[in-house]
This record gives structure tokens, C-alpha cells and sequence, in this order.
């Protein structure tokens, strides 16, 4: 009951967050820009073809009612323009490229599984590191283990992704010749290519924020197994495997959640560098093509979907943490 | 409540600071590359190339610089630029201004904001807090990347792209500091001589001016110092996206970039820029690192 409770009350401040965000987001694209009209209105541009186009797109209404349409048109889709010109929008509708005649959904769909393929495998990767290399630098305090551990956090705190990764493909990719340089291969074409293709990506994004967590569970470590209830399970007799694995990792893990939740954008951020870096065409791409078209459907739309994919992430990681720490839902 | 912990070796924050080679290290590393940064026009002039100047006989037919390693010489140290031949060494070198400028620039604007938000939402406390966290919250986490290049398609193209770069990204980095200013201010609301000024009538302006802001400097410069990495990151992933500092103004993060093309025949091109940028983002975190563990022992590395 309590748990459901904790549930409803974070996800009420998500959904007027989202409100939030959807709204300043909508008003910065909206307000400050040229004519969205004039931009794909075509030459020559007489006033006719612009109201009509403006008319079209749903430009010519006061941009509240816009936003409120496009609010209405993730929920239950929409259609722009009337007769045989009319395009279709089917709900979740993020807006319609005029520039490329689809739905901004179906645009992010295509692209999503390149860059959500990156992000997910590079997340549970430096996960799994950064948690065991830290409990190990913890366990063995400085040992060489530890202090090379530390010393390698440093480096890669300060080693930008694209760097490693240009590095990573001169030398797997063109030297070694272990690895593909680049490219994508869906994995519902060929899994092995898939996994062959990601490989390197993974490695390198996972190396690089394996760092931060690696430093964040030593500190925790050693702070947990100052603690009473450690002298006391180890005084029970304990294997030490146990204390550290259950009474230790338990409690480590707990800050290391709240991290992740927060890096999660930055976890996007990353795979869109990473994606630019082995020429992969996913989400990043579509949206600097977007910019550089001025498509503002699509840069409306994406922008909106990434704040709303963070937001609803860390809403899953905040239920995570009620779990792991059952003071929090109280 | 906070216990006020007596600081075991009474020694000063300096001299701890430099019996730290890590942070010597960095810090001297900054020195030198600041010094780079603002005689940038001068070393590249002793070389004898600026950073514009294309020079296509230092290329071969396909482009690719000609001579070893990128066509590095005598006269041109770091060698050339595929495609162009502009010098490489002279990019390098003023590309160091675009970092620091944008980097210091940025972290001043978050820092500002930062301590501002942190200070008044820990001060007053109650709803306004509340909001202030709210924000910073959503903030902390939100996917920035992805709304600063959008933000590109809509800038007004008279506006200078460094400035709103500068803008953008300080906008986004401050809600770190906040938190961390927010805390600490929470903390000494509690503390006996605050308590007793407040006690005594002081105003709001006073207690701020004269208890909080000297007793949170330490906090917020080493805070400063450990943004700006982190905000010359920024600007570098965004010009390597090619949405950053256009050119021809000189950006590593663009001439890494631009690198990917070449890793394979040219390599060269992509280590000067990358180096650079490597060096400058470890000195400043071993700087800051050093300068956390200087200034206030308690949170110092165990």
C-alpha cells in the first residue's frame, strides 16, 4: 500500500513535469523562431501559398492553441491539412515533418533502436565495471589493485568519448583489424552483426563512465564496511563473500542509483556522440540533419521525446530505489 | 546539527595544496596552457603560420598531407590540416583560447546562477525551496545535449555563436552547484554564529553578505574549478558535432571531428587536437581534486 502510494505521489510530479517542460520547450521553439511557414513554403513564396501553407500546418491558429493541438495530438494523433492533400498523424503524433512527409514518431522510431542499442549495452557494461572494480579498489584498500584503479578513474574522467573512440577504431578497427570501423546492422538482420558492430561503441562508452562509478562505490565501500552491522555479521561469522556481496553491496548500490538516474541523460547525450563517432544513423543524426534543415517538427518533437524518455527513466529508477531502500517510500 | 570538527593538522590550505604533486601538476599544466592560450598569436607568429591561411602545396593530389606523420617539419611542427594544409600547430594553439574562453565563461555564468539559486533556496527554506530543488532536479538530469543542438536551428544568425554558446551551456551546468551550495548553506543555518546574528537582529543582506558567502567560498571554488572541465567538455562535444563554434574560428572539438575522416591515413591530425583536449580536462580535475582535499579536509579522499 505504502509502495502504491509512493507510486502515485512520483508519478503526479512526473506528469507535471512533463506539462512543464512540454509547455517552456513548445514556447521556446514556437515564439522565438522565423515562420515555420515561410521555411518549407517553396518559391517563389507569394502571401497566397504562405497562408495557405501556414494554414496547412496549423500555423496560422495563436500558439496556445498550437501547443494545446500538439498536446491533444500525442494522445489521440492528428491530421493536417483537408481533401486529397491531407496527411495523417496517428497518436502518439510528436508533429509532422513536412520536409521529409512523416510522422516525427515514425522518424524516431526508425532511428531509436540504433541509438537505444548503444545506450543500453554501454549502460549495463560500465555498470557491471564500475560496480566490481570499485568493490574490489574497497576491499583491497591500497593495494596496487586499488591505486591503479583510482588511477585509471582520473584518466578516464578527463577522456572525451569521441576521443577514445577514434583511438579505439585506429586501433581495433584499422590496425588489429578485430573489429568493424563503423556502421549498423539491425538485429532483427543479423544478431552476430549486431553485436560485432557494437562492440567497440559499448567498450568505449562504458570505459569512460565505468570511471565515475568506479570511484563512487570504493568511497561507499569503504564507508559501509566501517560500519556496526558489518563488524557485527563478520562477529556472526560470516563468510566475508556474504558480508561484502549482501550486507555490503546492498547499501553501496543504493547511491549508485540515485547516479545512474541522474546520468541518464547524459547516457544519451553519450550515445549520441558515440553514434556520430562509429557513423551509426540513429537519433542524434536525425536531429543534427533536423537542425540543419531547420526542420522544426522534428527538433520540437525529438527534443520533447528525449525530455520525456529521461523523465519517465528516472521515474522507473526512483521506483528502483524505493526498493532497494525502504525508508524512502515511507 | 552540525558538529564543528577540529581540522587535525592546523596546517594552511596552500601549503596542503602544493604537498599534493597530483594537484602541482595540474595546476602547473593550467599555467602553461593559459599562458599558450593568451600568447597563442605570438608562438603560432614564431612558427611562422597563423591558423586561416590555406596551403595547398603541403598537400598531395588525394589531399592528404604530404611527409611523415601528417607532414610534421621544421615548418610546420604539428604539421598540416588534410584538405586545406592550414598549420596544424597554430590551430592547436589558438584553439586553446576557444576552449578557455568558453569553458571559464560558462562556468562563471553556472557558478553565478548556481550559488544564487543554492544560497537563496537553502536561506529561506519552506515552498520556495521546495520549487528551487524541483528544478534544479529536473535539471540535473535532463538530457541537455539533445536541447542545446536543437537550440542551434532557432538562434538568430546575427547572434555570435561563441557568446551563445557561452550562454547555453552555463544555463545548463549549475544546478551541481546549487545542490552542493544549497546543502552547505542549510548546514550553517544551524551553526552557533549564525544563529546567535540572526538572534542579534542582523538583516537578511547582512547575514548573507557576512556569514554565508565568505563561509561558503571554499566550497564554491573548488566547485568553479571542478565545472570547468566539464564545460570545456561541453563545448567540444558540441563543435565535434559540428553544432559548436563554427568555423574557421579554431576548436578542437571541430578538428576532432573533422579527424574522423582521416583516422585511418592521417592520424596525426586527430592526436595534436585530441591530446590537447585530454590535457586540459586532467589537469583541471587533478587540479580540483587537489583543491577539495586542500580546502576542506572532511570530504578528502580516505
Amino acid at each position: 500500500m505504502r509502495t502504491l502510494r509512493f507510486a502515485g505521489f512520483r508519478l503526479l510530479g512526473m506528469a507535471s513535469t512533463l506539462l512543464v517542460i512540454s509547455f517552456l520547450t513548445y514556447a521556446v521553439f514556437y515564439v522565438l523562431p522565423a515562420d515555420p511557414a515561410r521555411l518549407s513554403c517553396g518559391r517563389p513564396c507569394t502571401p497566397e501559398r504562405l497562408a495557405e501553407a501556414s494554414a496547412f500546418m496549423g500555423y496560422d491558429k495563436p500558439w496556445l492553441q498550437q501547443y494545446l493541438d500538439f498536446l491533444g495530438g500525442i494522445f489521440t494523433g492528428r491530421h493536417f491539412g483537408a481533401g486529397q492533400a491531407a496527411v495523417d498523424c496517428a497518436a502518439p503524433c510528436f508533429g509532422y515533418s513536412f520536409r521529409l512527409n512523416e510522422p516525427v514518431t515514425q522518424l524516431i522510431g526508425e532511428r531509436a533502436p540504433v541509438t537505444f542499442s548503444i545506450a543500453v549495452g554501454a549502460a549495463v557494461l560500465w555498470l557491471l565495471l564500475g560496480v566490481s572494480s570499485g568493490v574490489a579498489a574497497a576491499v583491497k584498500r591500497g593495494t596496487l589493485l586499488d591505486r591503479s584503479a583510482m588511477v585509471f578513474s582520473t584518466i578516464g574522467v578527463s577522456s572525451p568519448a569521441y576521443l577514445v573512440g577514434l583511438l579505439g577504431i585506429l586501433l581495433f578497427g584499422f590496425t588489429l583489424d578485430m573489429v568493424p570501423v563503423g556502421g549498423y546492422v539491425p538485429l532483427t538482420e543479423s544478431p552476430v552483426d549486431w553485436l560485432w558492430h557494437l562492440v567497440l561503441p559499448w567498450c568505449v562508452l562504458a570505459l569512460i563512465n565505468a570511471a565515475l562509478y568506479a570511484r563512487l562505490t570504493r568511497g561507499q565501500m569503504i564507508e559501509v564496511l566501517g560500519e556496526d552491522y558489518i563488524r557485527t555479521a563478520r562477529a556472526k561469522g560470516l563468510r566475508e563473500r556474504r558480508v561484502i556481496g549482501r550486507h555490503g553491496l546492498r547499501n553501496v548500490l543504493i547511491p549508485v542509483v540515485t547516479v545512474f538516474g541522474l546520468d541518464l541523460g547524459l547516457l544519451l547525450g553519450g550515445a549520441i556522440i558515440t553514434e556520430r563517432v562509429f557513423s551509426m544513423q540513429g537519433l542524434g543524426a536525425l536531429l543534427i540533419e533536423a537542425v540543419g534543415t531547420v526542420d522544426l517538427p522534428v527538433i520540437v518533437g525529438m527534443t520533447l521525446f528525449a525530455a520525456f524518455l529521461v523523465i519517465v527513466a528516472n521515474f522507473a529508477v526512483d521506483l528502483v530505489y524505493g526498493v532497494l531502500d525502504p525508508r524512502v517510500s515511507r | 546539527m552540525v558538529v564543528d570538527i577540529p581540522l587535525a593538522p592546523a596546517r594552511h590550505p596552500l601549503r596542503r595544496l602544493l604537498a599534493d604533486r597530483w594537484a602541482v601538476a595540474g595546476g602547473a599544466t593550467i599555467l602553461v596552457l593559459l599562458l599558450v592560450a593568451v600568447a597563442a598569436p605570438l608562438l603560432s607568429s614564431v612558427e611562422g603560420h597563423d591558423p586561416y591561411t590555406y596551403d595547398l602545396s603541403a598537400l598531395d593530389d588525394s589531399g592528404k598531407p604530404l611527409g611523415r606523420g601528417g607532414g610534421i617539419s621544421g615548418d610546420h611542427w604539428f604539421g598540416v590540416e588534410p584538405m586545406t594544409g592550414r598549420d596544424l600547430f597554430a590551430i592547436v594553439v589558438h584553439g586553446a583560447r576557444t576552449s578557455l574562453l568558453v569553458g571559464v565563461g560558462a562556468t562563471l555564468i553556472a557558478v553565478a546562477i548556481g550559488v544564487l539559486v543554492g544560497v537563496t533556496a537553502g536561506y529561506f527554506g519552506g515552498w520556495f525551496d521546495r520549487v528551487l530543488s524541483r528544478i534544479t532536479d529536473v535539471l540535473l538530469g535532463f538530457p541537455w545535449l539533445v536541447f542545446v543542438i536543437a537550440l542551434g536551428a532557432i538562434a538568430p544568425a546575427r547572434f555570435p555563436k561563441q557568446l551563445l554558446l557561452v550562454l547555453v551551456i552555463g544555463l545548463f551546468g549549475w544546478p551541481g552547484i546549487a545542490r552542493v551550495v544549497r546543502g552547505q548553506t542549510m548546514a550553517l543555518k544551524q551553526r552557533t554564529f549564525v544563529v546567535a546574528s540572526a538572534a542579534l537582529g542582523a538583516g537578511t543582506g547582512h547575514q548573507l553578505r557576512r556569514h554565508y558567502l565568505p563561509n561558503l567560498m571554499s566550497t564554491i571554488i573548488v566547485y568553479a574549478t571542478m565545472t570547468i572541465p566539464g564545460m570545456i567538455g561541453s563545448e567540444a562535444a558540441l563543435s565535434f558535432l559540428g553544432v559548436g563554434v563554427p568555423p574557421p574560428t579554431p576548436a578542437w572539438g571541430r578538428t576532432i571531428g573533422e579527424a574522423i575522416a582521416w583516422v585511418q591515413t592521417d592520424p596525426m591530425f586527430l592526436v595534436f587536437p585530441g591530446a590537447a583536449l585530454f590535457l586540459v580536462t586532467l589537469a583541471f580535475n587533478l587540479f580540483g581534486d587537489g583543491l577539495r582535499d586542500a580546502l576542506d579536509p572532511r570530504t578528502a579522499k580516505r
